[in-house]
C-alpha cells in the first residue's frame, strides 16, 4: 500500500527504544503529519507492525509502501471494528467468583465476520455436575463480557490446564 | 443414606472418556453405575464407584475436574410403574429432580435408581415415609 509522503512520513521504529530502525526493517509503524493544522501529529504510533519498502513500485508510482500488517505491538484485537484488549477480558473472569483467570481468545473469520470465542478453564470451584448450571455459568460470562467489549463473544467451557 | 457420586468434566474431545475411565481401571477401582450428560462442547460424566475417595484422587491427579456430589440409591422393583412410583412421591410433595439414571442388579429382581434431588434430606424422609427402600452407601458401591 502507498502511503502519500507529502501529506504524511512514515517512519519504522522499534517499540522498546523508540529509535528509527533502517529501510526494510520491521517494526513499529508511526506517522508525521505534514499538512494538518488543527491536530497534528508527530510520530504517531499506531502500534501496528510492518515495514516500509523504498523500492520503485511495478505501478509507477513512487511514494513509499508498507508492507501488509503483521502484527501489534500490544495485543490489542480488533473484532468487528471494535477494539478489544485481553485485560478486559481478564478483568471480567475475575470478578466472576471463583474463576481463575486462565483463558484464551480464538478470533476466526467466518465470511465477513470476526468471530472471537473465549475459552475458559473450569476449575474444580466452578464445576457442577449439573449441566444447568454450568450453562448458567457459561451465559454469566458470555453476558459479561458482551457488557465490557459490546461485541458478541462465544464463550466456551475447557478442562484446566488444556489451555497453552 | 446419601452416596457419594464422583463426576468428572470432560471437554468433548476424542479418547477423553476413554482416558477417564482407564485411569480407573489402572487402579483397581470399579464403576458400579455411570451416566453421561452431554452438551455440544463437553460433557458431565456422573459414577458411582466402588471407592470414591480413591476415584476422587486419582483422577483429579491425573488433572480432571472431579467433584463429589451426594446422591440417593432407591431400590425398585424391575417391573412397570416401579419407577413412576417413586417419582410419584417425589411430585406430591414438590421436589425436584435434577437427574436420574438406574442400573439393574446382579442376579436380583430389582433395579437401582441413583436419584440427584434439590433437596436430598428433604427425599429421604419422604421416601422412608412412603416405604420405600433406600439403599445405604456401603452396599451400594459395593453391588
Amino acid at each position: 500500500m502507498h502511503i502519500f509522503e507529502d501529506y504524511f512520513i512514515p517512519e519504522i521504529i522499534d517499540p522498546d527504544t523508540l529509535k528509527t530502525l533502517p529501510p526494510g526493517e520491521t517494526g513499529e509503524l508511526v506517522f508525521t503529519t505534514i499538512t494538518k493544522e488543527a491536530i497534528p501529529v508527530i510520530r504517531y504510533r499506531t502500534r501496528d507492525v510492518s515495514c516500509l519498502k523504498f523500492e520503485p513500485c511495478s505501478c509507477g508510482r513512487t511514494h513509499v509502501r508498507m508492507k501488509r500488517v503483521s502484527g501489534r505491538t500490544d495485543d490489542m484485537l480488533i473484532i468487528r471494528g471494535v477494539n478489544v484488549f485481553p485485560s478486559q477480558i481478564e478483568s471480567v473472569l475475575m470478578e466472576i467468583e471463583g474463576t481463575e483467570p486462565h483463558y484464551q481468545m480464538v478470533v476466526e473469520r467466518k465470511g465477513n465476520l470476526d468471530i472471537l470465542e473465549v475459552q475458559v478453564e473450569v476449575s474444580e470451584k466452578l464445576f457442577s455436575d449439573e449441566v444447568k448450571k454450568l450453562e448458567d455459568l457459561e451465559r454469566k460470562i458470555k453476558t459479561e463480557i458482551e457488557s465490557v467489549l459490546s461485541v458478541s463473544v462465544n464463550v466456551k467451557l475447557v478442562e484446566p490446564k488444556t489451555i497453552e | 443414606m446419601k452416596a457419594k457420586q464422583i463426576s468428572v468434566f470432560l471437554e468433548n474431545k476424542w479418547g477423553r472418556l476413554a482416558e477417564a475411565t482407564k485411569i480407573l481401571g489402572d487402579n483397581d477401582i470399579n464403576i458400579r453405575a455411570l451416566s453421561v450428560a452431554d452438551t455440544a462442547d463437553y460433557g458431565v460424566l456422573r459414577m458411582i464407584i466402588n471407592r470414591p475417595d480413591k476415584a476422587y484422587e486419582v483422577l483429579k491427579n491425573s488433572g480432571f475436574t472431579v467433584t463429589e456430589t451426594n446422591v440417593l440409591g432407591i431400590e425398585i422393583p424391575d417391573e412397570p410403574g416401579g419407577l413412576a412410583r417413586v417419582l410419584e412421591e417425589l411430585k406430591k410433595e414438590s421436589l425436584n429432580v435434577e437427574y436420574v439414571y438406574c442400573f439393574l442388579e446382579k442376579g436380583h429382581e430389582s433395579a437401582i435408581l441413583i436419584l440427584r434431588v434439590d433437596n436430598t434430606d428433604k427425599a429421604i424422609k419422604i421416601l422412608q415415609s412412603a416405604g420405600i427402600r433406600l439403599i445405604e452407601a456401603k452396599e451400594l458401591y459395593l453391588l
